[in-house]
Order: C-alpha cells, then structure tokens, then sequence
C-alpha cells in the first residue's frame, strides 16, 4: 500500500531556557522520526537527547523492517547504550538522560516507541487520541485514583518521570502497531507542548489547519510559547495524504522545511 | 520542604516539617498533630504525601475542615493555604515551589512506589496529566458574516485555533493570542484581509478588518 506522508517539525528553546535540550530526527524517506527531550542531574541533557534522537533515527533507517517492534525496542536500547558509554568517558555526565518517542511509518502501519512522558497523538475525524501513556508519577497516581485530573494541573510531581533512556533508571519503552488510514495526523510531542496546552486546543489546531503541516506544527510551538513558554518544546506533525489529495500538487508555503516521502518501501 | 505551622487565636502551638508520611490530624492521643479540643473530630483530618504533592483530606469530621475560608473534602495543597479546623489555624509553607523554575526540571522519579506504574500500561483510555494551570489571557472576539449564503451569522472564536473556509479548497485559520487575532492562509487560494492576499503565516488584524474567504465576507470583532 502506498501513502505519501507530508512531515514538519518545530523545535525551540521556549522563552524562559536558554538551551533547546531536546532533539528532533526525521527520516521521511524511511517514515522515521524522533523526538527526545534530555535531562540532567549536572550536565549533558542536550548531549543525551541528541545522542538519543541519532541512533533512534540511525538504527531505524538501517532496519530490515520485518520485525518492527523489536527494531524498536533494540532501536530504544542502543540509544540508552550509547548514554551509557559517553558517561563512562564523561563522569560529569552521570545521571543525564531523555525521555522519547518515535513513530515508524510502513506498509500502512505504524509502529510507535516512547519512554518518559513524550507523546503521541492521533488526530482521526476530528478527534484527538492520545496514544501514548506517559511513564511518569503523576500518571501512576492518576491510573491509582490517588490524584484527580484537576489536582494534576496542580501537581509539583509533574515532571517526574519513571523511564528514561540513561539515567540509571528503568530504559525499557513501551511499542505499539496501529493501521493507519489516509487522512490521519500524528503529532509527537515533548512535555513542553502537552504540559502548557490543553488537549482540546491541540485538537482545535490540528483540525482547523491540516494539511499544512508545516502552519499546525509552528502554530503549536507558538501556543505554548503564548502560554509560559516555560520548557523547550518540540512538535512533529505528520500527516498520511488521501490518494487523492496526493495526486493534486499543492502550492509550496516553505515556511519550514518540507519533508515528503513515499513510505511505500519494499516492507515485506 | 514543605512545614505546617499550627496556631490557635493568634498563638504558635507548634511549626512541624512534612516527612514521607501521612499526617492525621485529630484529637485523639494517636494523632500525628494533636489539635486538643473536644470539638475537633478524633481523626479529623490528614496530610497524604503523593511524590511532591500533600494533599488535604477531611476524615468525614463532624464540624468540617477548611482551606483558605471555604470547606474542603480534598484539596492539594500549595503554599500560603491556611487550614482551619474549629479555632486552630494551620498555615502550609513550602517556599521552595514558588521559588523561580521551580519543579520545572524533568527527573528520573525512582522508588518501589514508581513500579505501580506497571498496570496503568493497557490504560490508553484512562485520564492523562491535564496541562498544566497557567494565567495566561488570550484576545478574544468574534467574526460577523456579512457576506455570502450565511450573512447576518457570529462565528464565535472559542478555542485557540478556528478554521474558516471549504476543505480541500480554500481554508484560513484564525489564532488566539495573547497579543491579539491572526489570519492565515491554510490551503488553497489566501484569504482576503481588506482586499488584498494575506502574505504566508499568521497575519495580525484589527477590529473592523474585512475578511474574505472561500467566498464569504467576514467582519472582524475583538474584545
């Protein structure tokens, strides 16, 4: 089956840190992407999402593709590896990690990873579907009935999270495979878009300006700037074209890269 | 770390810490904070500490627990909350959480509690962190048809983002900020902003503007 993919991604500092510590991949010729957002006891959050994000990205597109969960999960496990080994060299990294997410489009399917609290979302007639849970506490506490969705908006739990590539912690992520139909719209997102934005407003935006992903995915980074802006936050917006639609060239917005590709490659 | 500082008519009884454990509050002799008076309820309330978070719970007293004036069954806690039960008066403090960036940072959370995470996993349709509570106010207004098969119409502009136009032909978006209203073009033809082609990504407007998309005829109303 094939289905032409139309991808952008927004990356930015925020308006209250100075550094961008998260890291956004994008393969769409392979249909991979990434996002990871690093952390750090002392030092090294930046060098931990990158190193993240490139070997996700690197072991993705260099895989077979058959097995695709497991080529996640080992995906997941080199990058936790090669924290792991650039902190032996750096102690002064110790305790630096990321979480991530990363979604692989093949064959009409797509196979999702995440560790942490980066999400996926998808956006199907209209609806909004978180389709990640996030490894955090306040996630736990919530599933337990101990906090009420309210009392999180509260909460100064909210940025614990209770798997991280690195870190020392548990590294392992959580896979799925889902059908994917033309016409849906897949956002990955760090903590600092779903954090400072309500979910019914990123379903508003995804609807009102698909299918230029392009406009939605630097809109989103523009709200959660106009709410605090108070993290580094990184969007990708994919969008798998109706037939149709692929067939009618669009006119070029080129406000941010555009990223087009068949994921229509020889699966199995 | 968070303290609680107990007085009674203008008189400190007593300033304790918040460890890890749960706080009950009551009068009988068992109670972790002892509030000595036969009105107030044996186990009359408690403090439950979840990570970061205390929480404020009445234990079904007989003459109520309140926060802040107003009566609480449960309530997070934040700092500068006064708790009042009967004539005591007990003031939650934690200047650390509203020291600048504070609890901003992601950190690896570990402890036996955390594998509780475990069977939240199947859970896609259970609740998820809300975001975050912010005071954040964006422009408001709205959009009057003037123009076009539904003339005389208000689009009111409720969320963050409302889309205007024909899918697959020409669509425009509006945006709520907190600096004001924007335009931009989506797909298709630009939309019109008083005759003229809106350039590319969000476009300002003010009140009174004429838009004109996929054929209809709006007229911009902010605040």
């Amino acid at each position: 089956m094939t289905m032409q993919l139309d991808v952008a991604s927004a990356s930015e500092a925020g308006l209250v840190r100075q550094v961008n510590e998260d890291a956004v991949g994008v393969d769409a010729e392979a249909g991979a992407m990434v996002l990871a957002d690093g952390m750090a006891k002392r030092q090294g959050a930046e060098v931990a999402s990158r190193l993240a994000a490139r070997t996700i990205l690197h072991k993705l597109t260099h895989a077979a593709g058959e097995r695709r969960l497991e080529e996640l999960r080992g995906a997941f496990e080199a990058a936790s590896q090669a924290i792991g080994e650039r902190i032996a060299r750096q102690p002064a990294y110790e305790g630096m990690g990321a979480t991530a997410v990363a979604a692989w489009f093949r064959d009409g399917r797509l196979a999702v990873a995440h560790v942490g609290d980066a999400r996926l979302y998808r956006l199907r007639a209209g609806q909004l579907k978180r389709m990640t849970v996030d490894h955090s506490f306040v996630q736990a506490q919530l599933a337990q009935g101990r906090v009420t969705e309210d009392e999180t908006r509260r909460s100064r739990s909210r940025h614990l999270v209770t798997r991280a590539l690195g870190a020392g912690g548990r590294t392992a992520p959580d896979v799925a495979e889902h059908p994917v139909e033309p016409g849906d719209v897949y956002l990955l997102c760090t903590d600092g878009l779903h954090e400072l934005v309500e979910e019914a407003d990123i379903e508003a935006a995804l609807a009102a300006l698909e299918p230029n992903v392009e406009l939605a995915a630097e809109t989103l980074v523009a709200m959660a700037n106009d709410r605090g802006g108070t993290d580094n936050v990184s969007v990708i917006v994919v969008r798998a074209r109706a037939p149709e639609a692929a067939a009618a060239p669009r006119a070029e917005p080129g406000l941010l890269a555009r990223l087009r590709s068949l994921f229509s490659r020889e699966g199995r | 770390m968070a303290k609680l500082v107990v007085s009674r008519e203008g008189h400190l009884l007593e300033s304790r810490f918040i460890g890890e454990a749960r706080i009950v509050i009551g009068r009988a002799e068992s109670a972790d904070l002892r509030l000595d008076d036969a009105t107030v309820s044996k186990q009359h309330a408690a403090i439950e500490v979840v990570g970061n978070d205390h929480i404020l719970r009445d234990l079904g007293s007989a003459n109520g627990t309140f926060v802040n004036g107003a009566r609480a069954e449960r309530h997070l806690l934040k700092h500068g909350d006064v708790i009042a039960i009967r004539d005591f008066e007990i003031r939650y403090v934690d200047h650390k959480s509203v020291a600048p960036g504070a609890g901003d940072r992601t950190m690896v959370f570990q402890s036996t509690e955390a594998l509780s995470e475990a069977f939240a996993q199947e859970a896609l349709d259970a609740p998820a962190p809300a975001a975050r509570a912010t005071a954040v106010t964006l422009a408001g207004g709205s959009l009057r048809i003037a123009l076009g098969p539904r003339e005389g119409k208000k689009v009111p502009l409720e969320r963050t983002v409302t889309g205007l136009g024909e899918r697959g032909r020409a669509r425009a978006a509006l945006l709520r900020r907190p600096t004001g209203i924007y335009i931009a073009r989506v797909e298709g033809a630009a939309p019109k902003l008083n005759g003229a082609p809106v350039a590319e990504g969000w476009n300002a407007l003010s009140d009174g503007d004429i838009v004109e998309v996929a054929g209809e005829q709006y007229v911009v109303r902010i605040g």
